[in-house]
């Protein structure tokens, strides 16, 4: 038995599974990375997934094109983006408190849609909503290892690694990239260079914003072809603990949500297993555990001077 | 207009106030091409104002900024260093993470495709600017990980890097060991037979008589001199800048060391990286003294008083007692309430809190400590009081109590800290670079304070990274070279030059085991 579970936990199936299930934390915390660089406090990465998700949801329902649906959720994380920096940057609200509100008020609201919209609770499950088909690579089909790990995902699970690159790129090849850390480290300093600092803020919750929205469409368009309650679980905050560990990184960060979408897999794969499912499902958040406990004691020397736990 | 005489830099009639206070009051200022500018001033007087409006930053409320004979009207920074102005701040504006190239270009760098960074130009202009101005910097490490002096040189080649012909010099030498100085001349020498323009605000005479070709003197936002360095004695241009006599040497008389305070026995600490910073150190500090730990910045100092106070831990082995307590790894907390004050180098943000106000800043530490403990809400009649004291006994320039401390200017903050400390009830003083960048009417009177001190019978260890200082102040010498501790005699036993010689590690043949 332990030899089984030790088998398929290393399987190109669960390797797969776990390609797949990180597209949606990949695209989160890529874009995430641009928010965290420039500290702007913004923490409301399960409310921008969920809304983000639902308008996927809706914007395919209504259209019929997953892509449009996609879209959809990306505007309306733009449009809560608008909202947090109108109410963070201009009103002089507290970041923290916008960050729970938002988090908080996110469950009603997609609850409150789904009751407006579809007249349902709990889920709404229907065929308009389309979700995205998987795209079949014949070249791949020869290659047996490969086959099974790349081939047969949707376009988002492309996109995903595609987004890492070019956000890596971003981040530490172009002009932006660099003003846009400097912003974030000193920003009098950036300031005193010519920056507009309120721009760069601006620009990089937007980002954040439409990247996490992209990332909630993912759930309903990735073949199940419903939206539930809540249906993001918290996928969200593994977002954010993902740039927290990879330090805003965006390959650093994309490591790291790999690791959550490999603990997710287990919670399938092991699945067929008959191991208690609340054990198995507890998977990714003692993997989130387990890198929080890494990263600390690899910082632990020295904690004294930071942390100040003696005050 | 009359115009006898054509200035590379004229600022005329230059005029700025915040609210009430008129920080720059009808300022002219007329500037050589390819000469060294010293700017100099008592705390407040509007130095950094006026720098910050030639740079862009404020706007002035009157006045005109003419550069070359062309009226210049600066939009802002951008504007004016694209004009050639450039400036090299008080607290140094650099991205701790970020690598030092990255500093150097930030905002400015060269592009490929119009769309992505292009190193290799980057580098290669920064790398001819270095080699044409000496300057040696290791351009990919991270700003928070190279020494001050070097961070200086950073911010002078980031100007350079931008163009700039004029370049402002904001007390660069407040952070600077004696070589750092050295170097720093060395480089504004070269720059200045390169044809740049040099201005200069320093608190430090020696140095402005060792470097400048002009001198102008602001007091209260006006200018009370313009002199040439060579008509001027160096106690005329003291009091010219204060507006009475000022001393340039303590007036300490010796004195009996009571009881022992601070007891160090086989101290060793070692920082993050494990590195042995401070090696086996022994010493005492006696009631009614001032032991003086001179050294090089960088030696070990840092790690000592962080020690000392409880904010680094020490190794196995050491023992610090404090009134014959063991306090070894103790709390910073344990400390402030059994007497102990101190006073970091970090004055603006280990020493206080920049967003917080003069008040909050004034009893900062001693909320718990003393005198304000027995309430459980905070008495805002004897805070006041107290603010009140501190500000009027260490003159602190200041709108109110109720003013961010940001707003204060550099030498104010300081004065602010000092006083919070020194008027507490504490036993033991610890104290670094007490007089950095406050101007030398308030090195007179701060030193005068500690002197005061030790006769009510405290002791204080003074950390400093000016020789003069711990000459002129503390009753036994210690240098610190390497983490090691090293004898210095008692006051003035020794000659400037032979400690001078123990900072540089030239002392004797213990030091290098
Ligand atoms: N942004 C600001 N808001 C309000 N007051 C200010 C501001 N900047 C400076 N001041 C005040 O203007 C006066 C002049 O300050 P400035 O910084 O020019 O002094 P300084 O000559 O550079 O002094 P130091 O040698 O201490 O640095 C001070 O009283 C200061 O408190
Ligand atoms: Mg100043």
């Amino acid at each position: 038995m332990l030899i089984e579970v030790l088998k398929t936990i290393i399987s190109p199936v669960a390797f797969a599974a776990a390609l797949r299930l990180s597209c949606p934390l990949i695209i989160g915390s890529v874009g995430g990375c641009f928010n965290e660089k420039i500290s702007t406090g913004n923490l409301a990465y399960e409310c921008f997934m969920l809304v983000g998700a639902f308008f996927g949801a809706y914007g395919s329902f209504i259209s019929g094109s997953p892509v449009i649906g996609s879209l959809v959720a990306v505007l309306s994380g733009f449009v809560l983006a608008l909202i947090y920096g109108l109410l963070v940057y201009h009103l002089n609200c507290n970041a923290m408190i916008v960050s729970i509100a938002y988090n908080n008020a996110a469950w009603a609201l997609t609850t409150l849609l789904l009751v407006v919209i579809w007249n349902t609770r709990g889920q709404f499950t229907d065929p308009r909503i389309v979700s995205y088909s998987t795209l079949d690579m014949d070249f791949l089909k020869k290659v047996p290892f490969l086959d099974t790990l790349f081939n047969n995902n949707i376009l988002l699970v492309y996109l995903a690694y595609i987004y890492a690159i070019i956000g890596h790129i971003i981040m530490y090849m172009t002009p932006f990239g660099l003003r846009l850390r400097g912003v974030g480290s000193y920003p009098m300093a950036a300031q005193s260079a010519g920056i507009s600092v309120r721009k760069y803020r601006w620009i990089g919750l937007i980002i954040m914003g439409c990247s996490m929205g992209l990332a909630g469409s993912y759930m309903p368009l990735s073949g199940m072809s419903l939206f539930s309650e809540n249906m993001t679980r918290g996928r969200g905050f593994l977002c954010l603990t993902s740039i927290l560990v990879g330090k805003g990184d965006p390959l650093k960060t994309t490591v790291i949500a790999l690791l959550f979408g490999y603990a997710n897999a287990m919670t399938l794969v092991l699945s067929t297993f008959n191991l208690p499912t609340q054990i198995v499902s507890m998977l990714p958040y003692v993997a989130v555990l387990a890198v929080l406990l890494m990263v600390g004691i690899r910082n632990y020397k020295g904690a004294k001077n930071i942390t100040g736990d003696t005050i | 207009m009359q115009n006898e005489e054509q200035h590379y830099l004229e600022m005329r009639n230059i005029v700025k106030s915040f609210g009430p206070l008129i920080a720059n009051n009808n300022i002219t200022l007329k500037v050589e091409k390819a000469t060294v500018h010293a700017l100099i001033g008592e705390n407040g007087a509007g130095k950094s104002t006026l720098m910050n409006i030639l740079s862009g930053i404020y706007k002035p409320d009157y006045g005109e900024i003419i550069i070359d004979g062309k009226k210049m009207h600066f939009r802002n920074s951008f504007d004016a260093a694209k004009n050639g102005i450039g400036m090299v701040f008080q607290e140094f504006m650099l991205f701790d993470d970020l690598t030092v190239i990255e500093n150097i270009v930030y905002a400015y760098e060269k592009t490929r495709y119009g769309m992505f960074i292009d190193k290799k130009k980057n580098r290669e202009k920064v790398e001819q600017i270095c080699r044409d101005y000496h300057f040696n910097i290791p351009l990919d490490a991270k700003v928070s990980e190279i020494p001050v002096s070097l961070l200086q040189q950073v911010e002078i080649v980031k100007v350079l890097y931008k163009g700039a012909e004029i370049i402002i010099l904001d007390e660069p030498t407040s952070v600077l060991t004696p070589q750092g100085v050295q170097g720093l001349f060395k480089a504004i020498r070269f720059l200045i037979k390169n044809g740049k323009t040099i201005i200069l605000i320093t608190h430090k005479l020696k140095e402005v008589f060792a470097i400048a070709d002009e001198i102008t003197v602001l007091r209260d936002g006006k200018v009370t001199g313009n002199v040439k360095p060579s008509e001027i004695t160096e106690n005329e241009l003291a009091n010219m800048m204060v507006g009475r006599e000022v001393l340039l040497e303590a007036d300490k008389d010796p004195v009996e060391p009571g009881e022992v305070i601070l007891e160090v026995k086989n101290l060793t600490v070692k920082d993050k990286e494990g590195v042995v910073r401070v090696k086996n150190v022994n010493f005492d500090v006696h009631a009614g003294e001032i032991v003086g730990i001179a050294g090089v910045a960088g030696s070990g100092q840092q790690f000592l008083v962080e020690a000392l106070f409880g904010l680094s831990d020490a190794e196995k082995g050491s023992q610090i007692l404090f009134n014959g307590k063991d306090i070894t790894n103790g709390t910073p907390r344990d400390a402030r309430l059994m007497g102990i004050g101190y006073i970091p180098q970090d004055r603006l943000n280990a020493g206080g809190n920049p967003q917080g106000t003069i008040w909050e800043n004034a009893i900062m530490g001693y909320h718990v400590a003393h005198g304000f403990k027995s309430k459980v809400f905070l008495d805002h009649k004897e805070i006041d009081e107290f603010s009140d004291r501190v500000v009027a006994q260490f003159n602190v320039k200041t709108q109110g109590l109720n003013e961010k401390l940001k707003s204060l200017s550099g030498g104010n903050i300081q004065k602010l800290i000092v006083g919070r400390e020194s008027i507490q009830d504490n036993k033991l003083l610890i104290i670094e670079d007490p007089t950095r960048g406050i101007d030398v009417g308030a090195i007179e009177f701060v030193w005068e304070k500690l002197l005061a001190i030790t006769r009510e019978g405290k002791g204080i260890l003074l950390v400093s990274h000016e020789l003069n200082e711990v000459m002129q102040l503390s009753d036994r010498i210690y240098v610190i070279y390497n983490g090691v501790l090293i004898e210095a005699g008692n006051y003035h036993e020794k000659t400037e030059q032979e400690i001078g010689l123990l900072m540089l590690g030239g002392g004797e043949d213990d030091v290098w085991k």
